[in-house]
C-alpha cells in the first residue's frame, strides 16, 4: 500500500513528501535549509529557538516549521520579509546575553549562531546594559566542558540524555534569561555516550574535554570513515589536519577528532565515547618505522622492496606448511587477497582474534554497543572464513609450535604478545601489524602496516551491510595491509592487474557471489545489505 | 448589581465555606439535577448558556468541554486552574475561601458532562489558607457522599485532588500547569496536541479557572436562559472583578458583563479617594493594555466592548493609578514581574523579557537615553506572537500600551535626570 503524501508548496517549488512530515524536513529535501537551534531529526521536538518560522499563507501568525506538519495546499515562504525580520530579532535576542567570544571559543567556523549571524543578521549589538553573568567554565563529566553564557538554552543536550542514553542526568535550572543547563550534585554525566552531548550542541556551549583547543577546526579536513571499534560500524567523519611543513619543520598528518556522520539504520547521528576515542591509542602506539628483516638475531632496517622479496620467498618456501593467522580487523579486501594467498600455497587459515578481553571485551547495550568488537567479522564469515570461536585453537597455539607441528606462521593484523616465547621458536614468522608489538622482535620479517584511517576498505556489519570507509591521509612508514598482501601476490605468481583498494573491490565482487553486482563507486553513503542474515553475537 | 447575584450570593452568610451552610441554601441540588441528565445535555446547556472562561482568554467553556473524545483509552482528567498569579488578580481566591463548595459542585456537573473520573485542583503555592479552607471542604463531601465512590447513589465516581503550586506564574498557562501536576518542570508545552486530546498523564483533559466552574451550577440550576439574561448577547452572565488602587472601596465585586466602567468605579467602588484625580485605568489584570483616564470613559466590562477599546477583560484583576503615579517606577516592576517568571524555553521572551527589564532599570536609575525608548518599544514587539504560550505577549501588551500612552512622561524622566533610589524599585 503506498504511503499517503500531501503535496504543498514551499518558496514556489511543489513538493510532496509523506503525510506527517514537518515543513522543515519537507524543505530540506529539496535542498532548502531552514535555520534552527533546537530541532534535531533524532530528538524529541522542543520547538523553543524560534529560529525556524516560516510563512504560512492564511496562517495569521509565523509558524515554527519543525513543529508543523505539511498539509496538502500549504504555500509556505521560508525567506520572505516578514520571515527574515523574526529570524534576525530571535538573533539579536540569541546574543543579548552572549559573550561574543568566538576568538576563544572551540565551536568558532562551526557554530550555528555565527554562521547564522552572517547569514541573516549582521547587525550592530544595541545591547547597552550589563549582560548576565552565568558560570563560563563548568566540567559537566564525560567528555562534556560546559560554558552557560554560549548557550543558547535549545536543550538538545537535556534531551538527548533524556530521550536517548535515558540517564537524565542534565537538566535546566532557573528560569527566564537565568536558565542554565546544570548536573544534579555530585551526579556527572556518566554514561558511554557523553561525546553526543558536545555533538548536539549547536553553538559552543558544551565543548569537548578532548578535543578543545586543540585544533581550529578550519584547519581540519574531513574523510567519511567507519568505526572499526566494534561490529555495528558506525558511520563517523574522521577530522584530522593534513601534513604540513612549518620554516621547514615537516609536521605530519594527524587525526584530531572522530564524529559520528548520519546513517539513520546504523548510528542515526550517535557515537559511543569508546569509539570515538579509540584513534588515540592508534596514533599513540603507531610503529612509525619501515619494515624490519632478522638478520643473527637482530633487526634490521630494510628498504620495502627487499622486505617485501624476503617475505615472499619465505612464503613460497614454507608452502603447504605454512600456517596463517588473520584478523576480523581486516577489510573485506585485505581479507579477500589473504584468501588468494593462501588458496596459492594450497595452505589453511589456522586461527584468528579472539575477542579482546576485559571490560572493554564484554561492553555492550541496546543503543550502538556490541559485544564482538571487530568491525568485519560479518565480512570475514561472507569471505569464507571458518566461525569465529577459534580463540581455543589460537590457545592450543604455543604448544602446537612447542611440538613442532607449527614451524612456519603468517601473521597479518593479530597482536600475538601473549605467546611471544612460543613464536620465537618458529623457524619462520612473517608478521604484518600496524603496531611493533613484542611479537615483531621474533618476527623473521616485520611489515609495517596501517591505522584503520590511513587506508581505504569496506566492512559489513552485524546487520550485513557493506560499508565503505576512505583513507584520511598516506600512513608514515607503513603501508596499507591490502598493499602488502597485493605484493607478496604478485612475487607470489598470482597479479591481479590492479594497484588500488577499487581494483580489489572489483575483483572480489566477481568472484564472491554475495557481492556480485557492487561496484565500489556506486556504494551507497549509507551501505548496502549484502548478507541478509543477522549475524548472531 | 441590581440583579440577583450568581457567584457571590452564599458569600455573606456566615460559615459560607461549610458544607451545612451550603446545602443550606440549595447546595448540591444542581449535582443531583445533573445526574439524572445524559452529559451531552449537560454539555450543550453550558454551551447555550455563553459562559466562557474566566481565567483571560475567555474561550466559550461548553466548546472546549465538547472537544474531548466520548471514546478515549486513557483516562480523562479535569484541571481547575487556581493558580491565580496575574498581579492584580484576587478573584478566585474569594471563592476558594467563602465558597469552595460551589467549585467542588461545577467540578463534579463539569467531569459527569465530559466522562472523567478524577479531578486536580492547581492552587497557587502562596494560598495556605485557602488550601487548607478547601481541602475541609472536600474532606466534608467525600464524608457526605458527594466525592468518592457511588455518588448520590448513582453509578458516577468521582475524585478530587488538591495540588499545590510551587510559585511559578507560568503554571498558570494551562500546558505548565498540567507539566507541574505531573512533577515536571512547570514549562508550557507546545500545542498541538491540546489538553484536550493529550493532556494530564497523557490523557485527554479539560483546563478551567475557578470562576468559570464555580459559575455552573446556577447554570444548571437555573438553565441556561437564566444566564444569558445576564450580560450582553456575546459576553453573557457575570463577572467578578478584583479591584485594587485609591478608591473608597477597593475588593471584589460581583458585576454583569457589559457594565460601564465608570459607573463601576463611582458606585460600587465609592469613586476614587478624595483629592486624587484618576490617570489610567489595568481593567483585566496586568499584562492587558492600559487605558488612560481618557479612554476608560465610555468603556465597558465586556469581552467585546474592551477589545474595541484596544484592552482585554482578562482576569478582571482591575488596578487605578492616580494621578501622581510614577509610571516609569511601575512599569519596571511590572517588567521585573514578567522577566523573573518567563519559563526560560523561548527564545524571544526569556531574552526579550530580561532585556527590556534591565533597558528599564537603566531608566529608572536615571542612566537612559531617549533612544531607549524606541529599542524597547523594538525589543517588545519582537517578542510577541513568536513563542509557545502567550507570556511574551502578557509582557508586551503592558510595556508597549505603557510606553505609547505615557510617551511624555518617560520622556520627562529621562531628560529631567531624575533618579529612581534603590535596585528594587518597587
Amino acid at each position: 500500500m503506498a504511503e499517503a503524501t500531501e503535496k504543498l508548496i514551499i518558496d514556489g517549488i511543489e513538493v510532496e513528501v509523506p503525510a506527517g512530515t514537518s515543513i522543515l524536513e519537507a524543505a530540506r529535501s529539496i535542498g532548502i535549509d531552514i535555520p534552527h537551534f533546537c530541532y534535531h531529526p533524532h530528538l524529541s521536538l522542543a520547538g523553543n529557538c524560534r529560529m525556524c518560522l516560516v510563512d504560512i499563507e492564511k496562517m495569521p501568525k509565523l509558524q515554527i516549521s519543525c513543529g508543523t506538519p505539511v498539509k496538502s495546499g500549504m504555500v509556505v515562504h521560508t525567506n520572505n520579509e516578514r520571515v527574515r525580520a523574526a529570524r534576525k530579532a530571535v538573533l539579536e535576542l540569541q546574543l543579548v546575553n552572549h559573550p561574543i567570544d568566538c576568538p576563544i571559543c572551540d565551536q568558532a567556523g562551526e557554530c550555528k549562531l555565527q554562521d547564522y549571524y552572517m547569514e541573516y543578521s549582521l547587525q550592530a549589538s544595541r545591547m547597552e546594559v550589563p549582560k548576565v553573568v552565568k558560570p563560563a567554565l563548568v566540567y559537566l563529566g564525560g567528555d562534556v566542558v560546559h560554558n552557560g553564557e554560549r548557550c543558547v538554552t535549545c536543550l538538545r543536550c537535556v534531551r538527548f540524555l533524556t530521550d536517548v542514553t535515558r540517564t537524565g542526568e542534565l537538566c535546566a535550572v532557573n528560569r527566564g534569561d537565568h536558565t542554565e543547563i546544570d548536573i544534579l550534585e555530585g551526579r556527572p554525566i556518566s554514561n558511554l555516550y557523553s561525546g553526543n552531548v558536545v555533538d548536539v550542541c549547536p553553538v559552543g556551549a558544551m565543548t569537548s574535554k578532548d578535543f578543545r583547543f586543540k585544533k581550529r577546526v578550519w584547519y581540519l579536513t574531513t574523510t567519511e570513515s567507519v568505526c572499526p571499534g566494534c561490529e555495528r560500524g558506525c558511520n563517523t567523519s574522521v577530522e584530522f589536519e593534513q601534513g604540513r611543513s612549518y620554516s621547514y619543520e615537516p609536521r605530519p598528518a594527524k587525526v584530531f577528532r572522530v564524529k559520528p556522520r548520519r546513517n539513520d539504520e546504523v548510528n542515526k547521528t550517535w557515537l559511543c565515547d569508546p569509539g570515538r576515542f579509540l584513534f588515540h591509542g592508534y596514533q599513540a602506539e603507531r610503529y612509525l618505522g619501515g619494515p624490519l628483516l632478522s638478520s643473527g638475531g637482530t633487526a634490521q632496517p630494510s628498504p620495502w622492496n627487499e622486505a617485501l622479496d624476503a617475505a615472499a620467498d619465505l612464503l613460497r618456501k614454507a608452502g603447504r606448511d605454512l600456517r596463517v593467522i588473520a584478523s576480523p580487523d581486516l577489510s573485506c579486501e585485505e581479507l579477500y587477497l589473504l584468501r588468494l594467498l593462501t588458496e596459492r600455497l594450497g595452505t589453511t587459515v589456522f586461527g584468528w582474534h579472539p575477542a579482546p578481553a576485559g571490560e572493554w571485551g564484554v561492553l555492550q547495550d541496546d543503543l550502538l554497543l556490541r559485544r564482538d568488537k571487530h568491525p568485519n567479522s560479518a565480512g570475514a564469515e561472507l569471505l569464507g572464513y571458518a566461525k569465529r570461536d577459534e580463540g581455543a585453537a589460537l590457545a592450543a597455539l604455543p604448544a602446537e609450535i612447542a611440538a613442532g607441528r607449527i614451524r612456519h606462521l603468517l601473521v597479518v593484523g593479530h597482536d600475538l604478545d601473549a605467546h611471544v616465547t612460543a613464536l620465537g621458536k618458529l623457524e619462520t614468522l612473517v608478521l604484518v601489524h600496524w603496531n611493533r608489538t613484542a611479537m615483531a622482535g621474533a618476527a623473521t620479517v616485520f611489515l609495517p602496516g596501517a591505522a584503520w584511517y590511513e587506508k581505504a576498505g569496506t566492512f559489513v556489519n552485524f546487520q550485513g551491510r557493506l560499508q565503505r570507509f576512505e583513507a584520511c591521509f598516506a600512513p608514515t612508514g607503513g603501508k596499507p595491509e591490502w598493499f602488502i598482501l597485493l605484493e607478496l601476490l604478485v612475487r607470489l605468481g598470482h597479479d591481479l592487474g590492479c594497484s588500488e583498494v577499487p581494483g580489489i573491490f572489483a575483483a572480489m565482487a566477481k568472484a564472491v557471489p554475495a557481492l556480485a553486482g557492487t561496484r565500489w563507486p556506486d556504494l551507497p553513503k549509507t551501505g548496502v545489505i549484502v548478507s541478509a542474515a543477522e549475524v548472531a553475537s | 448589581m441590581d440583579k440577583e447575584p450568581i457567584l457571590t450570593k452564599r458569600m455573606h452568610l456566615p460559615g459560607s465555606h461549610t458544607l451545612a451552610v451550603y446545602e443550606s441554601v440549595g447546595g448540591y441540588q444542581s449535582l443531583r439535577k445533573a445526574l439524572a441528565m445524559e452529559p451531552a445535555a449537560v454539555i450543550d446547556e453550558v454551551k447555550k448558556s455563553g459562559l466562557r472562561g474566566r481565567g483571560g482568554a475567555g474561550f466559550p467553556t461548553g466548546l472546549k468541554w465538547s472537544f474531548v473524545p466520548k471514546e478515549s483509552t486513557k483516562p480523562k482528567y479535569l484541571c481547575c486552574n487556581a493558580d491565580e498569579g496575574e498581579p492584580g488578580t484576587f478573584k478566585d481566591r474569594v471563592i476558594l475561601e467563602k465558597d469552595p463548595h460551589s467549585l467542588i459542585e461545577g467540578m463534579l456537573i463539569a467531569s459527569w458532562a465530559v466522562g472523567i473520573r478524577h479531578g486536580y485542583i492547581y492552587v497557587r503555592g502562596e494560598f495556605l489558607d485557602q488550601i487548607k479552607i478547601l481541602q475541609g471542604a472536600i474532606d466534608e463531601a467525600y464524608a457526605k457522599g458527594y466525592l468518592g465512590k457511588g455518588i448520590l447513589g448513582t453509578a458516577f465516581d468521582c475524585d478530587l485532588t488538591v495540588h499545590r503550586g510551587a510559585g511559578a506564574y507560568v503554571c498558570g498557562e494551562e500546558t505548565a500547569l498540567i507539566n507541574s501536576i505531573e512533577g515536571k518542570r512547570g514549562q508550557p508545552r507546545l500545542k498541538p496536541p491540546f489538553p484536550a486530546v493529550v493532556g494530564l498523564f497523557g490523557g485527554p483533559t479539560v483546563v478551567n479557572n475557578v470562576e468559570t466552574l464555580a459559575a455552573v451550577p446556577w447554570i444548571l440550576e437555573r438553565g441556561a436562559a437564566a444566564y444569558v439574561a445576564y450580560g450582553t448577547e456575546k459576553s453573557t452572565g457575570s463577572k467578578l472583578f478584583s479591584v485594587s488602587g485609591p478608591v473608597k472601596n477597593p475588593g471584589v465585586y460581583e458585576i454583569e458583563l457589559g457594565y460601564p466602567l465608570m459607573d463601576f468605579l463611582n458606585n460600587e467602588c465609592g469613586g476614587l479617594r478624595d483629592g486624587t484625580i484618576l490617570k489610567a485605568i489595568i481593567v483585566g489584570g496586568s499584562s492587558v493594555p492600559i487605558l488612560t483616564a481618557a479612554e476608560c470613559e465610555g468603556a465597558r466590562l465586556d469581552y467585546e466592548s474592551l477589545q474595541q477599546k484596544g484592552t482585554m477583560l482578562g482576569s478582571g484583576g482591575m488596578i487605578v493609578f492616580p494621578e501622581g503615579a510614577n509610571m516609569v517606577r511601575l512599569l519596571t516592576r511590572l517588567a521585573k514581574f514578567y522577566a523573573h517568571e518567563s519559563c526560560g524555553q523561548c527564545t524571544p521572551c526569556r531574552e526579550g523579557s530580561g532585556f527590556i527589564l534591565r533597558m528599564l532599570e537603566q531608566i529608572y536609575q536615571g542612566h537612559g537615553k531617549l533612544d531607549d525608548l524606541d529599542n524597547i518599544l523594538r525589543v517588545a514587539n519582537n517578542m510577541t506572537g513568536n513563542t509557545i504560550c502567550p507570556l511574551a505577549d502578557a509582557m508586551q501588551m503592558p510595556v508597549v500600551s505603557w510606553i505609547t500612552k505615557f510617551r511624555k512622561e518617560f520622556e520627562q524622566y529621562i531628560i529631567s535626570g531624575q533618579r529612581g533610589t534603590g535596585a528594587r524599585h518597587g
